[in-house]
């Protein structure tokens, strides 16, 4: 296959061309939640001004995510899974995993209320929906806030409601999943920030209101995770951890702080905390 | 150069398993023109194909200015044209499609005049159709712009399959008129097939009939309804005489086959004691004596049941043989080629 | 449906107010579709001539393999593609995930079925005519060779406009092997279904109005060269 040596050749050639003048990159993949608020945007310039870095990132569900690491296709993570990330680090994958800041996540449905869930806890709120059978959207995605339902499922105590009719399984982003939630007149569970761009894009009238919020259970947590040099000889360690050093200083986790999103804070840095 | 232009010796082609074509051996001498006629099916066409060497032959050799040639040969190139029954025209100018052959083979010394004689040779006015897109012809002047594009490479060899089917009068007479006129001007050696065979002998020098992949260079020949036995796979060669020329006597099981009989296969004579005992004879009526201008023999026309049919004579017979007589006429069996 | 209106306004301002991210993504969009063309169409046009071209044992077999493969789902090819040239796959030393040549790697899999096929597919509907027509004028083998491509030209040209078309407009292989990266691997189509993911369609419908800009240049353009060659 001559041919094919030559294209293989001329890619190649075209890959050094872009990255020999590209100058040092570290490849980060992270959750859609990250890239859709703009937090990223705002951050990477800054870390590109103090270590001379260029940050490059892909945002993906958690899950993807963490298999992009698993597969040494990435440097660095910045995902939302306490579980799972444990898991990961557990296996070898990664080093150092370091939480970041959290943000929180709300139950919304439409103003209606049909389950009566409005102020109970999560807990209640779960039984409530399962028990008048109301419409839930799930985003079935394996993200991170997928994975945080289903966690809450469980702490029910009872199966998963995975072949309900009432329950609907988008596969779809957080955004996707609210915009069928409301056209289904169904309950879901979504992140403070995504809600707050839902909300801001109907002009202050949404069709979902937040019924649940403030439950302990309900914080997001991230955590930055530097991917194992160890399990992967190809990543650039020394630029992961300039990452993931430069993530909990004082004046970043400052940066998060003051990140808003149509003038609401979305994160909480929680560093060392 | 001593043979003739184009010699075709031990030819057979086969289609899958059946030998459509066979011929042991066949000239085609400088300036003549060969008719060939005979019924479809027969073997014309791949007759045509192969000496125009678009169709390579299973086995055998053509010769071509005493070169061995075969489809692709470097000598025959823009030198052994044709104009093959579905040759279609591109649907662009008729000026791009008559020169298209002489821009094929890179000829372009010439090429606007070999395309205006072309296009007159065929009786077309260049002034008014060089211009002109084919859609806007008719079927004859399509297929005479189709001619000229051979026409224009003024090749050897010009091979023409049914140039005249489905045309009208006027454009049949205009391809007649450039037949002649390739030989004349440009001194062409022209095959041309036909289903006219009045047509096809009054152009050509001599005229092949093709039947059944076979080729009879016999200058007349008869082609006969013979009975044949379905359940025996026999033919009936016994029986009465009638049954041999009438296809009304063909009825189920039986049917009739189509054969060639050669006029120098059809005997006659007045002395019915004469006549091989193995013989098939019947009572015919002299309709005409005629000598043939291309082979110089001599032939007798008969009329059986409506069917004319053409015998060979001596020249001693033909003194004894006049218009009107009634004669008996008789062949041997083994003479009849079935298809 | 107040979004289409806005998404026709918007793909104005953002081209005529020189949007730094439109142009990120119309310049990777280019990039891409055009490596992957030259990929595909280098390989493709001599492969599916031949194909259609010359008769040998096995070719009907071959002929619906390409056909078939016609149809690969974009997702799929990303997810191969991706596991080719993934750190731990066999051309993962390549280090070419993430970066626009990975796409165009993937897109020009997508491609080459289709130009080898439909390249297949013009020479063989030209050579009852053409060919037998060359012969019956005693061309040589190289002249009737160069004289079918020649005569083949627009379909080669259709063949490639369809696989531009496919190129351009897919999304499971950009999103998969280059994953969407800003200022990098974004092209018009991932900026879609992250501008659409956002709730942005707008802006999503501005972009894929851009999009189609460009395939309406590249086909006026292609008509010109029709038109004077």
């Amino acid at each position: 296959m001559k041919p094919m040596g030559i294209l293989l050749n001329a890619l190649c050639f075209m890959l050094f061309a872009t990255t020999v003048f590209a100058g040092e990159t570290l490849m980060m993949a992270t959750t859609t939640s990250t890239d859709d608020t703009g937090l990223l945007n705002a951050l990477a310039p800054v870390f590109a001004k103090d270590t001379g870095i260029e940050l490059k990132w892909t945002a993906t569900g958690t899950g993807k995510a963490l298999k992009l690491g698993e597969n040494c296709d990435v440097d660095v993570l910045l995902v939302h899974a306490p579980e799972v990330e444990k898991t990961f680090v557990g296996n070898g994958f990664g080093i150092n995993r370091k939480e970041v800041m959290y943000n929180d996540f709300v139950i919304i449905g439409p103003a209606s209320d049909t389950a009566k869930i409005k102020g109970k806890s999560v807990m209640t709120a779960f039984e409530k929906i399962r028990g008048a059978g109301a419409s839930f959207a799930s985003r079935g995605d394996k993200s991170g806030t997928h994975t945080i339902e289903l966690d809450l499922w469980k702490k029910t105590g009872k199966p998963l409601p995975e072949k309900e009719s009432w329950y609907i399984q988008t596969g779809q982003g957080m955004l996707q999943t609210i915009g069928m939630a409301a056209e289904r007149k169904a309950y879901t569970l979504t992140d403070r920030g995504t809600y707050i761009k839902y909300e801001s894009d109907h002009k202050g009238h949404p069709p979902l209101v937040i019924l649940v919020e403030g439950d302990d259970v309900l914080k997001n947590q991230y955590s930055v995770i530097e991917v194992s040099g160890k399990h992967c000889p190809n990543v650039k360690s020394a630029l992961a951890k300039s990452f993931s050093d430069w993530m909990v200083s004082a004046r970043t986790q400052k940066l998060i702080g003051d990140f808003k999103l149509l003038g609401k804070p979305l994160f909480t840095p929680n560093a060392g905390k | 150069m001593t043979g003739a232009l184009f010699e075709i010796r031990r030819l057979v082609h086969r289609y899958k398993d059946r030998t459509v074509l066979e011929e042991e051996f066949l000239d085609l001498e400088a300036g003549t023109i060969t008719g060939i006629s005979g019924p479809n099916g027969g073997g014309k066409s791949t007759l045509i194909n192969i000496l125009g060497l678009i169709v390579k032959p299973f086995q055998g050799t053509l010769t071509f200015k005493g070169e061995k040639v075969e489809p692709f040969s470097p000598v025959a190139r823009g030198r052994i044209a044709t104009l093959t029954q579905d040759a279609s025209l591109l649907s662009r100018s008729v000026e791009e499609n008559v020169s298209y052959g002489l821009r094929a083979i890179q000829h372009a010394k010439d090429r606007k005049a070999r395309v205006g004689s072309a296009l007159e040779a065929v009786g077309l006015a260049p002034s008014r159709f060089l211009g002109r897109s084919v859609k806007a012809l008719s079927g004859g002047e399509a297929r005479r712009v189709a001619l000229a594009a051979r026409l224009a490479l003024r090749p050897d060899i010009l091979l023409l399959d049914e140039p005249t089917a489905h045309v009208d009068e006027h454009s049949n007479a205009m391809i007649r008129r450039a037949v002649l006129h390739a030989r004349e001007a440009w001194g062409t050696t022209l095959l041309i097939s036909s289903h006219d065979r009045e047509w096809l002998e009054s152009i050509s020098d001599r005229t092949l009939t093709v039947f059944s992949g076979r080729i009879f260079k016999e200058e007349r020949v008869n082609i006969l309804a013979v009975p044949y036995d379905y359940e025996t796979e026999t033919h009936k060669f016994g029986g009465t005489v009638d049954e041999f020329l009438n296809p009304l006597s063909c009825p189920p099981p039986s049917g009739c086959f189509s054969a060639i009989l050669p006029a120098s296969a059809l005997h006659l004579s007045h002395d019915p004691d004469g006549i091989p005992a193995d013989a098939v004879r019947f009572h015919s009526t002299v309709s005409g004596v005629f000598l043939s201008n291309k082979n110089k023999m001599l032939y007798a026309t008969l009329l059986f049941r409506d069917t004319p049919l053409s015998a060979r004579i001596t020249a001693s017979q033909a003194g004894t043989i006049t218009p009107g007589q009634a004669i008996y006429a008789y062949y041997h069996p083994s003479d009849l080629s079935f298809r | 449906m107040d979004f289409i209106v806005g998404g026709i306004v918007k793909a104005f301002h953002l081209l005529l107010a020189g949007d730094q991210e439109t142009y990120s993504a119309v310049k990777a969009t280019i990039y891409v579709s055009s490596l992957s063309m030259l990929a595909s169409l280098v390989l493709g046009i001599p492969s599916g001539f031949a194909l259609g071209y010359f008769s040998f044992p096995g070719k009907k077999a071959l002929r619906m393999v390409v056909d078939t493969l016609m149809a690969l789902p974009t997702v799929f090819i990303g997810l191969v593609v991706y596991a080719l040239i993934s750190s731990r796959g066999p051309l993962g030393s390549l280090g070419i995930l993430f970066s626009l040549p990975g796409i165009a790697l993937g897109q020009a899999i997508l491609a080459l079925p289709v130009v080898a096929a439909l390249s297949a597919m013009s020479v063989e509907s030209l050579d009852s005519r053409i060919r037998h027509t060359l012969m019956s004028f005693g061309v040589s083998r190289t002249r009737l060779f160069f004289t079918t491509i020649r005569e083949v030209r627009f379909g080669l040209l259709i063949a490639a406009l369809n696989a531009y078309g496919r190129v351009t407009t897919e999304v499971g292989i950009s999103m998969m092997v280059g994953g969407n990266i800003k200022w990098h691997t974004r092209t018009i189509t991932t900026a879609i279904a992250l501008e659409t993911g956002k709730g942005m369609f707008d802006t999503g419908i501005a972009l894929g109005l851009i999009l189609l800009m460009i395939a309406f240049a590249v086909n006026l353009s292609l008509s010109f060269l029709r038109k004077y060659e």
